[in-house]
């Protein structure tokens, strides 16, 4: 074994870390080897020399220069923590994210709350352009078709409609005026606004616009009301009541009548053996006072009605039911 | 409690009173189980059976700053900055990085001793950060030399650019004095000439004292790598110190 690889295994020999194989080899190697005895010798001096080595002193005050510095940072810490919980420091930005908050709250309840509104939100824009627009052009000429106006009449309920579908929670049996209002002028709708297209097929041939873009613009604007307002009208909210009597046929003509009272539409009675089948469409704020009116002919079952009463035509089924 | 006695060291207060009320404001559960004690080591003993690392005597303090006494840090610096500013010198070769190593590494340990867990000693846990300040200082003064080319104008280098005055004592005689002083510093100059992992385990073993447990735990590095750059340590210090000295 070469000197060299002897050397490298010196401190281990000298801390007793050797295997006891490479400990007799070292051994073996020091007695013919005076070189490796005297790097045996300077490494125990070298040891001795690096223990002996003097420690330095800290400065003096230096445990207090440390500690102004941890007090300082300690102070810093207190003082972020008060930064963030005491009020007067905090409040502008508390107020930026309560507002912020409310904001985000109120449009997602607003989202939320009127699903049917989405889809009105963008026709009336051209329903109302389309009527502006060829206004100035043919009022005098075309008196007698009006689409102008029918436009515009359909774009304003619906406007108001939108301002008081923006009260989420609105009291369905206290509808406002300009509820009351919309639902007035609907009404009215499906006879008005039904032979429009044709009007306007007409009007396309007879003529009256030179200009084929805006004809075309003209015969696609006009039918969207009678679609927008098919989305709103459509799909009535259904619901379902079971009188209990013992005359059932004489109930029913009571409660036909009384659904006559109420103001309701399209009546229809259908008498199978032991019951008598009405339905009828009705408006949602009378829809309370005739159920009230019906307990008094007998028991009865109601199902289907909603807490929150938002469509104003209902359409009911009542079942008058012969009580054994 | 004024923080004149809160500093107290435990071991020099043998006061169980004293020990018992700073339990108390430390919150700790086993106040009724000390009070049946009859000796402070019984309680002690009490206290090293929860601790996962036994025999801290640190520990107390350190639950007292944990729990917002700052004051209680002083006596932890107090303590042990003799030694990290011991190691720092040792490995950086300055007394002035030393001493900011040090400060740096004090401040350090103060913000993240939230995070210390007691799975190691605490003295362990804070020569680990003055350890890593360290090397990061080395690491920076190495960058820098790179950088800067020494100025014309530099104060002559001392004993590794330590300035502070050496007073000679009057035991020894001065000659010696003189002596002693030339061969420590070529010592630290074969030690700053070590290879950065090299110096820091000769440092820690033949200069701190610290035992191979303690070594592994301070750098988290096996004993066998402890070990083997021990021994290349030594032996690269050794050639060193005859290069300049000639036979030792």
């Amino acid at each position: 074994m070469l000197c060299k690889d002897i050397e490298q295994k010196l401190p281990a020999y000298l801390e007793d870390d050797l295997s006891p194989q490479e400990k007799v080899l070292v051994e073996e190697h020091l007695t013919s080897c005076p070189q490796c005895v005297k790097a045996v010798e300077n490494l125990k001096k070298t040891g001795k020399l690096v223990r002996e080595i003097e420690g330095v002193e800290p400065p003096p005050w230096f445990t207090q220069k440390i500690m102004t510095r941890v007090r300082e940072e300690a102070k810093q810490k207190k003082s972020i923590f008060l930064k963030l919980f005491y009020p007067l420091h905090i409040k502008i930005p508390i107020q930026a994210l309560a507002t912020i908050l409310i904001a985000v709250i109120a449009f997602q309840i607003y989202r939320v709350g009127d699903p049917e509104m989405k889809g009105v939100v963008a026709p009336p824009a051209a329903v109302f352009d389309a009527g502006k627009e060829h206004a100035p052009t043919a009022p005098q000429k075309t008196p007698e078709f009006a689409p102008a106006p029918s436009a515009k009449r359909k774009a304003v309920p619906m406007k108001e409609e939108k301002k008081d579908k923006g009260i989420p929670f609105a009291p369905p049996d206290k509808p406002t005026e300009a509820m009351k209002k919309a639902i007035s002028v609907r009404q009215q709708e499906p006879s008005k606004s039904t032979p429009a297209p044709a009007l306007e097929y007409k009007r396309d041939e007879s003529g009256y616009f030179a200009d084929p873009a805006r004809e075309k613009r003209e015969y696609e604007a006009a039918p969207a009301a009678p679609r927008v307002m098919g989305m709103i009208t459509s799909e009535p909210a259904r619901i379902g009541v079971v009188v209990h009597v013992k005359d059932e046929s004489a109930a029913a003509g009571e409660v036909e009548a009384l659904l006559g009272k109420s103001g309701a539409r399209k009546i229809q009675r259908q008498s199978l053996d032991d019951k008598e089948v009405l339905t009828a469409v009705i408006k949602a704020q009378n829809l309370r006072e005739l159920i009230e009116k019906l307990k008094a002919f007998g028991e009865t079952e109601e199902e289907g009605i909603p807490v929150d009463i938002r469509e104003q035509d209902i359409s009911i089924k009542i079942e008058i039911l012969r009580d054994h | 409690m004024t923080s004149r006695q809160a500093q107290c060291d435990i071991n020099i207060c043998n006061d169980k009173e004293f020990f018992l009320d700073k339990m108390a404001i430390i919150g700790c559960p086993y106040k009724e189980t000390f009070r049946g004690s009859t000796s402070l080591a019984e309680m002690s003993r009490h206290m090293d059976h929860d601790n996962r690392a036994p025999g801290d005597n640190d520990i107390e303090y350190v639950i007292l700053c944990q729990k917002g006494d700052t004051e209680a840090f002083a006596v932890l610096v107090e303590r042990h900055q003799k030694k990290m500013l011991n190691i720092a010198y040792r490995m950086t070769g300055s007394y002035e990085d030393a001493c900011d190593v040090v400060q740096e590494a004090f401040l350090s340990a103060y913000r993240s001793l939230k995070t210390f867990r007691r799975e190691s000693r605490f003295s362990t846990w804070l020569y680990r950060i003055a350890v890593n300040h360290t090397k990061n200082r080395v690491q920076q003064v190495k960058a820098r030399a790179r950088h800067e080319s020494p100025a014309v104008d530099d104060p002559p280098a001392t004993e590794g650019g330590r300035s502070i005055c050496w007073m000679p004592s009057d035991e020894v005689p001065l000659i010696e004095q003189i002596e002693k002083r030339e061969i420590n510093e070529r010592v630290q100059e074969c030690i700053s000439s070590l290879d950065d992992e090299h110096r820091e385990v000769l440092v820690l073993r033949d200069i701190q004292g610290f035992s191979y447990d303690e070594i592994r735990d301070i750098l988290k590095i096996p004993d066998g790598t402890v070990k083997s750059r021990l021994f290349r340590a030594r032996t690269a210090l050794k050639d060193c110190l005859m290069m300049i000295f000639g036979d030792l």
